[in-house]
């Protein structure tokens, strides 16, 4: 049983088109079987609502009197791109504003443009004698700007990965505030719901593809910036006018102490042109598998602990290494089910239409790692020996060792050259002029501390965070294996 | 954080559920139709949540 775009786009017409959303697609091929639903089912649509830090907006504000070249603007001061035109900009949603950074940022401002708010316009020229005007200063909304197209060169992930930390601090990402010791796991993707896992092979999703964008009409304009399709990581390139959208399906957010981005509503309607596409388009969260992967380890390669399905996520808790960790998701499954459905509803209604690709895109890319000319450069490469005293040794004695070692930082250890603290000559100093003689109660206790396997950029980042310049390096079982200062690291 | 109030702004929040894996006692949830609830009386204001919100949707009074 094959069906055509154009038997389909002709029931739509009619009305008789029979359209599921993915989620009843799964029950529906569950109750009656593939071959039933190839028969009787059009159109399954699908929906997604995530951040997509990808996420942008090219504007066109209409020439000024006199005439302006943008050298720089911001738009409600975060600062645009100009690379191009006299009056185009392209409006990042990660760029953070100059005044509220971690507040407020691009995506914020497209979401409040959409939202029909003012946006102040301030920017900049070099002058040149056809566009004489050096500053403008002004405050428009999107009805009164020319173009305002959302273009995103990376949106609908087909799955991402489930984020959880070993370390031993909180980490503040991407993907949300990562609890220390696997204390919490957060998850990105649709699951069933999500587009390109119910078109896994790319059949009928391609450049062209009439799509729900922000809530209104979208189209795919190629494959996604680091599309994976080998390891079913693809992704899109979409633009959209953002004068027929809605801020429902377009929210700036800000992740603690990472950055802004934005939320992008996107959902695509997948024909039921074979049996093929009715199997795929039946999958549930139980058959989508992805990583969980850990981000305790800050480099490219992170370690994969286990897979895990969107069915087993979707529950709320997971099992790490024998631990049960609570998990959420970080994108909506209830706008995604709405999005999906509205879908439904505007091909009902005769309303939208759908169209083959003009071309499909490509399945055998991979993604690959930035070239890098310099080696990186690991703890273990420059650290050099530490001064070690004993716990129960005297004040006296630390201070000896400072004078003979030259150095500033001794560490504490135990018998078993555990380590139990440091201390700075300005330590000794102070308890000297304190009149303190007990080695233990002047020590830094809390001590951070690097690895053999931290990068150097990581033990710089641990120094510069928290205000200090040096760091025991430890082994597994906490001994003392030497010691990094901001010294090497310069 | 025992005296203060948390609260959450359902006009802000877009129900991502970033917020319930950081609360242990489920105070804060995602109901059968994946919208965050709130449930005060299992919160013990151990303010995890607080500033992890995308939208600033939750604080406290």
């Amino acid at each position: 049983m094959t069906k055509t775009y154009a038997e389909i786009n002709e029931k739509i017409k009619n009305g008789d088109a029979v359209v599921l959303t993915a989620a009843e697609m799964v029950d529906f091929v569950e109750e009656k079987g593939i071959e039933v639903a190839a028969e009787e089912v059009d159109v399954v649509t699908t929906g997604t609502f995530g951040p997509m830090c990808s996420s942008g907006a090219f504007l066109n504000f209409g020439h000024s009197d006199p005439p302006i070249k943008f050298e720089h603007l911001w738009l409600n001061d975060v600062h645009a791109y100009h690379g191009g035109a006299a009056v185009d900009c392209y409006i990042g949603c990660t760029r953070m504003a100059d005044v509220r950074p971690f507040e407020y940022g691009g995506g914020h401002v497209i979401e409040d443009l959409v939202a029909g708010k003012p946006i102040r316009l301030r920017g900049n020229s070099y002058t040149t004698d056809c566009y004489p005007l050096a500053e403008v200063d002004t405050t428009l909304t999107i009805d009164e700007i020319n173009q305002a197209i959302l273009c995103n060169p990376r949106n609908a992930y087909q799955r991402y990965v489930c984020a959880v930390n070993s370390s031993n601090k909180t980490l503040y990402t991407y993907m949300g505030k990562l609890l220390p010791r696997y204390g919490n796991a957060h998850f990105a993707g649709a699951g069933a719901l999500s587009p390109l896992s119910n078109d896994p092979d790319y059949e009928t999703i391609g450049i062209g593809t009439r799509i729900f964008l922000g809530g209104g009409i979208g189209y795919i304009i190629g494959e996604g910036t680091q599309h994976s399709p080998k390891n079913r990581f693809g992704t899109l390139f979409v633009k959209g006018d953002l004068k027929q959208m809605s801020e429902e399906y377009l929210r700036g957010v800000t992740y603690e102490k990472y950055g802004t981005s934005m939320f992008i509503g996107l959902g695509i309607p997948i024909p039921i042109l074979n049996e093929g596409l009715a199997k795929k388009t039946a999958l549930s969260d139980a058959n989508l598998l992805t990583d969980v992967v850990d981000y305790g380890i800050p480099r490219r390669d992170r370690p994969k602990p286990r897979q895990v399905s969107y069915k087993e996520l979707k529950n709320g808790y997971i099992e790490i290494k024998g631990k049960k960790v609570k998990c959420s998701p970080l994108s909506s499954f209830h706008h995604a089910k709405k999005i999906a459905e509205t879908m439904k509803k505007w091909i009902q209604e005769g309303k939208f239409f759908l169209n083959p690709p003009a071309e499909t895109l490509p399945t055998d890319t991979v993604f690959t790692p930035m070239k890098q000319k310099s080696q990186i450069k690991f703890v273990k490469d420059l650290k050099r020996k530490a001064e070690i005293c004993h716990i129960d040794c005297e004040i006296r004695t630390v201070a000896e060792r400072i004078i003979k070692s030259n150095r500033n930082h001794i560490i504490i250890t135990d018998n078993e050259n555990v380590l139990k603290g440091i201390v700075t000559s300005f330590d000794i100093t102070k308890a000297i002029a304190g009149d303190k003689d007990i080695l233990r109660e002047i020590i830094t206790k809390r001590v951070i501390t690097a690895t053999d396997n931290d990068s150097i950029d990581v033990a710089a980042r641990k120094m510069k965070s928290n205000e200090i310049s040096a760091l025991p390096v430890i082994d597994d079982n906490k001994k003392v294996i030497g010691i990094i200062t901001s010294e090497e690291l310069i | 954080m025992t005296d203060v109030k948390v609260s959450v702004d359902y006009e802000l929040c877009i129900d991502c559920g970033s917020c319930v894996s950081l609360c242990q006692e489920d105070a804060l949830y995602l109901n059968n139709e994946w919208r965050l609830e709130y449930d005060e009386e299992k919160c013990t204001k151990c303010g995890l949540c607080l500033d992890s919100c995308p939208r600033f949707a939750i604080s406290k009074s």
